[in-house]
């Protein structure tokens, strides 16, 4: 893959990049601030870019603002930001439109599962903290309709929500694929959700309903 | 009992019976002088309809009596009436309604204008704790032609102004106004004083939020960031390892030096929270900060041991004027000086610097001076533009 990397700290940017071109990427620019990451992005139209949520010039959400434009700009670009913090409001929004990850930073002590991810987003999936979705998840949030879940099965919707793919979550809980399918049916016909063939489709469908639960500020 | 009324008018307030009933006189007559005349225009113009000039002659008198009557009982009440008796009498009318009704004594400078007829006439207030004449709205009081001072107990409290009263008049009523102008004193000043710590505590509020959400970005980009970036870079290296490309040996001598400072990033921000350096007694924490500045410090300190909250705002209020002589007034020397004086804890730091220090909200100072006040102490700062600057603060000690 062809990715750009938008990160303030050296430290992490240039670690960040040995590991993608060790993993076999091609890291064909490096930005330290917003704007710099949005040059980038222009000049090199990559696959992916991975983007620091708080980046120069203010500090604050800089990297979010910048996917968005990034998204519009380039619909078909893989983006994954990369928080320091759990955050469920803006995350889950971004991560529903598809083609978005949102994973804390240090995901990457988990390189082949972070490589997977990053590879997941650029293929037109999508990648959410399993923080975020536990979060998304927990019981204060939750609607009667996921207390119907078996243990397995909210396991499985979590991983779902993830964005992992069947056969991902497959070999995540050594099930056959057959197996999650089976409790995926089940699952989305307990949650009401319309059943779409498409994986990453389903991902998105499974998101927008979990969403709904957020309770509005 | 009649002549003891007329001898001394002011007790059974014959003056104002007599006024009233001069004013009646004076009005009965006018009325009946319109009332002929106009009876006679009437018969002049309507010959023969007596009824009808009566009617005609009674309205125009009875319009022209309503504005009349008021006109006249002013003019006669002025003459007859003194302005210093109407005065009083509604000083002591505003007291009586004040006692039992909803009336408040800030009501007294219209009371005063509509006694003495006059709207020029105005009540100034001199703030219990700063210099100045101001209005009830804590306006600066404009000069009038006449002004007389309110006292109390040999203290100006206040000041009456009007355009036109005599200073004679002023003075009677000021002597009678002091108690109800001390009231309304009294008043603005708690109201003041209530306003103040309203927006200190929000400020302290607000000071609060700021520092943790510096806390949580330098934890979030300082220590945290560099832990991550260590796991990821023993991540990288483990994935070489097989290749045999990696020189272990100095690969964790890296490790061990990012670790390093990754705790000594989370013993500063520790140390930013509380300097733990406090727990051996404010003299031995000072004689630690002074360590880390760059200019020579002349430090005096004879305090006795004080409660942990009293030591940590003096040791606050002398790393801030310290940090503030170092980085903005250029100083070459600084002086502190911590001692006990009576029941209170006494800091003072003086530096040679460039002065023109300003207690700006938001500032370092304004912040200061919140957190002493917090403690119900005080904080002094003399700073002119010619050069140095000494902030002193004295805390109270709670015993």
């Amino acid at each position: 893959m062809r990715i750009v990397v938008g990160e303030d700290s050296a430290l992490f940017r240039e670690g960040l990049a040995r590991l993608l071109e060790d993993a076999g990427h091609d890291v064909v620019a490096k930005a330290a601030d917003a704007p710099g990451l949005i040059d980038s992005v222009d000049a090199e139209l990559p696959d992916l870019a991975i983007v620091d949520v708080r980046m120069p010039p203010d500090n604050t959400d800089d990297g979010a603002r910048a996917a968005r434009h990034l998204r519009q700009m380039h619909p078909h670009l893989g983006i994954v930001l990369l928080s320091q913090h759990v955050e469920t409001q803006h995350s889950v929004e971004l991560v529903s439109s598809g083609r978005f990850g949102y994973l804390l930073k240090d995901r990457v002590f988990d390189v082949d599962d972070f490589l997977d991810a990053l590879r997941r987003v650029a293929d037109g999936g999508s990648a959410l903290d399993p923080e975020v979705v536990s979060l998304l998840l927990s019981p204060l949030r939750s609607t009667n309709q996921l207390a119907t879940l078996t243990p397995r099965e909210r396991e499985v919707l979590a991983l779902m929500a993830e964005g992992r793919t069947n056969r991902g979550i497959a070999r995540r809980l050594w099930l056959t694929e057959r197996t999650i399918e089976t409790h995926i049916a089940s699952i989305l016909a307990k949650l009401d959700i319309g059943g779409d063939e498409e994986d990453h489709r389903r991902v998105l469908a499974v998101l927008a309903f979990l969403n709904r639960g957020v309770p509005t500020p | 009992m009649i002549g003891i009324a007329v001898l001394r008018p002011g007790l059974f307030e014959v003056d104002r019976v007599v006024a009233s009933t001069a004013t009646h006189m004076v009005a009965t007559g006018v009325v009946l002088a319109i009332f002929t005349a106009a009876n006679l225009a009437a018969g002049l113009l309507l010959p023969g309809n007596s009824v009808l000039a009566a009617v005609a002659a009674t309205s125009i008198c009875a319009l022209l009596l309503a504005p009349l009557r008021a006109r006249l009982q002013g003019r006669v009440d002025r003459w007859l009436y003194p302005a210093r008796r109407a005065a009083l009498a509604a000083i002591d009318e505003l007291n009586r309604q004040t006692a039992a009704t909803h009336v408040r004594p800030e009501q007294l400078e219209g009371a005063l204008q509509r006694a003495l007829g006059d709207t020029t006439v105005r009540l100034g207030f001199i703030a219990v704790d700063h210099p100045g004449v101001v209005d009830l709205a804590g306006v600066p009081l404009e000069a009038t032609p006449v002004s007389v001072p309110v006292q109390l107990g040999g203290e100006q409290i206040g000041l009456i102004g009007a355009s036109r009263a005599s200073r004679k008049l002023l003075r009677d009523v000021a002597a009678a106004a002091a108690p109800v102008v001390e009231v309304i004193r009294l008043r603005l000043g708690l109201r003041q004083a209530l306003r103040e710590v309203e927006a200190s505590r929000s400020r302290i509020l607000r000071a609060g939020y700021d520092e943790r959400q510096r806390l949580e970005r330098d934890l979030h980009d300082g220590a945290q960031l560099r832990l991550v970036s260590l796991g990821m870079a023993l991540r990288l290296a483990q994935r070489r390892l097989s290749s045999g490309g990696v020189d272990v040996d100095s690969l964790l001598d890296q490790a061990v030096a990012e670790l390093g400072t990754a705790v000594s990033e989370l013993r500063q921000l520790a140390n930013g929270i509380r300097p733990s350096c406090l727990d051996d007694g404010l003299g031995p924490a000072l004689a630690v900060l002074i360590d880390t500045v760059p200019i020579p410090v002349d430090m005096r300190v004879s305090e006795r041991r004080v409660d942990d909250d009293l030591q940590t705002t003096a040791y606050y209020v002398a790393s801030e004027a310290i940090a503030n002589a170092v980085k903005h007034a250029h100083a070459t020397r600084i002086a502190l000086h911590v001692d006990s004086r009576g029941d209170d804890l006494y800091v003072r730091v003086e530096d040679d610097g460039i002065g023109g220090a300003e207690q700006r909200d938001g500032s370092g100072l304004a912040r200061l001076t919140d957190r002493v006040g917090a403690h119900g102490g005080t904080v002094f700062v003399s700073s002119p533009q010619d050069g140095g600057t000494t902030v002193e603060a004295i805390l109270p000690c709670a015993s």
